[in-house]
């Protein structure tokens, strides 16, 4: 797991450890999620969960609305756009880092087929 | 640097879960599969000449029964899926709410086309257009959630196009829409797997199934449906049937090649003055056909072939239709039928 201490220059605190990247990169693809579906996808405990979604609403990379159109309500979470801006520059540096840039020769270490697409 | 890529893999595999966020849900594809193939099999029997004697009433009524049916079950089907999806605390993405509009539009079609054929034509390949629309649908979800619904989709519409192109008989494009919808759709409710990544290998095999189930009961009904048709009666003449006084039960009469049959044509729709004319026509080949109680009951052989039911062997097709105006000979119309039988 990645830690403040071991994190590369230019990489975001904040979205630079795996379950955190996860759950944004959901958010982008699905829009919106209640806490149950993000726990079934990422296959974490409630307390695990509970504790990222913390940090990252504390970043204002998620926020959250009541859904109350039921007689029972749901909070549901979405990215906000500096959430998916953080996302956008984190994925960049990484893609930088890994030398998937423009420039970088073909002899990078990861293949060019790996390089992500943001809409798969 | 593993690690950065480990990241990168992550993000990659979570942007395409959550654009396949759309979660199919097993009860739809039992309650719309078990209501389209009781609706293919029944409605011939709920909406029926002795009911609704004009053409115009049956249509319809057609309209109005099928347009009831499948708007109850829509509503059904929106209402527990939201009851679900609250049950087990999930939200109802966006693209869901929008492909299920999406389903909706593509089911009011294939009502439209099945009362459109009422006045156009083109009633033969109503079945073959509700397996088009439903293969339609079920890929859309698919694209959105699980590939298994891609899959098994294409391979619906495949059979529909399939179908027609191969002229299979009327009454087995009827089985096998209702098979697909009544069998196929709780069969690929059963073989949804949440987006579980599956080998090529694997996913050809579920085909398989799903296709042998879909397809052997269709093609078995037909093929003990063709070996009921034969009739136990002796074959008589057409001179020895004049003779004969009228018989209870069924009797087999042969029309010679050579026969002549003349076929009564009445024309009207307000551009002409209504007529009617004897058309004689000479068979070319000698055909057996089975009287019940003194009436034809549609079962019919060619040159002693097999025995067909005039619903699935007999097809007329218009080729040509012309109009000219000359000089000479004034206006004239001509037509191209082709009767076919024995296809």
């Amino acid at each position: 797991m990645a830690n403040s201490a071991a994190l590369p220059a230019g990489l975001d605190a904040v979205l630079h450890q795996p379950v955190r990247t996860q759950i944004v990169a959901y958010l982008v693809g699905r829009g919106e999620a209640t806490f149950t579906e993000l726990k079934q996808v990422l296959r974490v405990s409630d307390g695990n969960l509970e504790c990222h979604m913390k940090k990252l609403l504390a970043a204002k990379y998620v926020a959250t609305r009541k859904d109350d159109s039921n007689a029972r309500t749901q909070t549901v979470y979405s990215l906000t756009k500096s959430g998916e801006a953080a996302l956008r520059q984190y994925v960049a540096n990484l893609q930088r880092m890994l030398g998937f840039d423009a420039k970088s020769d073909a002899s990078a270490a990861v293949s060019p087929r790996r390089k992500l697409a943001w809409n798969p | 640097m593993s690690t950065l890529t480990t990241q990168l893999e992550a993000i990659h595999s979570m942007l395409a879960a959550g654009h396949r966020c759309v979660h199919m849900r097993r009860h739809s594809l039992v309650l719309w599969g078990v209501t389209g193939g009781v609706l293919c099999l029944a409605t011939e029997y709920i909406i029926t000449a002795d009911r609704f004697p004009e053409h115009w009433m049956r249509a319809t009524a057609v309209l109005v029964f099928l347009a009831a049916v499948l708007a109850a079950v829509a509503v059904v089907d929106f209402r527990y899926t939201r009851h679900r999806a609250q049950a087990s605390d999930e939200s109802i993405p966006f693209v869901e709410a929008q492909i299920t509009k999406l389903w909706w539009l593509l089911i009011a079609m294939g009502v439209a086309f099945t009362f459109g054929t009422s006045f156009f034509g083109g009633g033969y390949m109503v079945f073959v257009a509700w397996l088009i629309v439903f293969g339609l649908g079920v890929y859309v979800h698919g694209l959105f959630s699980e590939q298994i619904l891609e899959w098994a989709g294409v391979m619906m519409i495949v059979l529909g196009v399939a179908a027609l192109a191969a002229s299979v008989p009327y009454v087995v494009t009827q089985w096998l829409a209702a098979s697909v919808f009544a069998l196929g759709m709780p069969l690929l409710a059963a073989m949804l797997d949440r987006g579980r990544a599956k080998s090529a290998w694997i996913r050809g095999m579920q085909s398989a199934l799903w296709l042998a189930v879909v397809l052997a009961p269709p093609f078995a009904a037909y093929e003990w449906l063709k070996t009921q048709d034969a009739p136990s009666a002796p074959a008589l003449s057409l001179e020895s049937f004049a003779r004969e006084p009228e018989a209870r039960g069924a009797t087999v009469v042969t029309l010679p090649a050579g026969a002549r049959i003349p076929v009564k044509v009445r024309i009207g729709g307000g551009v002409v003055q209504d007529h009617e004319e004897i058309l004689p026509l000479t068979l070319a080949r000698s055909i057996d056909v089975v009287l019940l109680d003194g009436k034809p009951d549609g079962r019919f052989r060619v040159e002693g072939g097999e025995w067909k039911r005039r619903i699935y062997g007999m097809w007329i097709r218009v080729l040509d239709m012309q109009g000219a105006l000359t000089r000479d000979a004034g206006p004239a119309v001509s037509l191209k039928l082709d009767l076919t039988l024995d296809r």
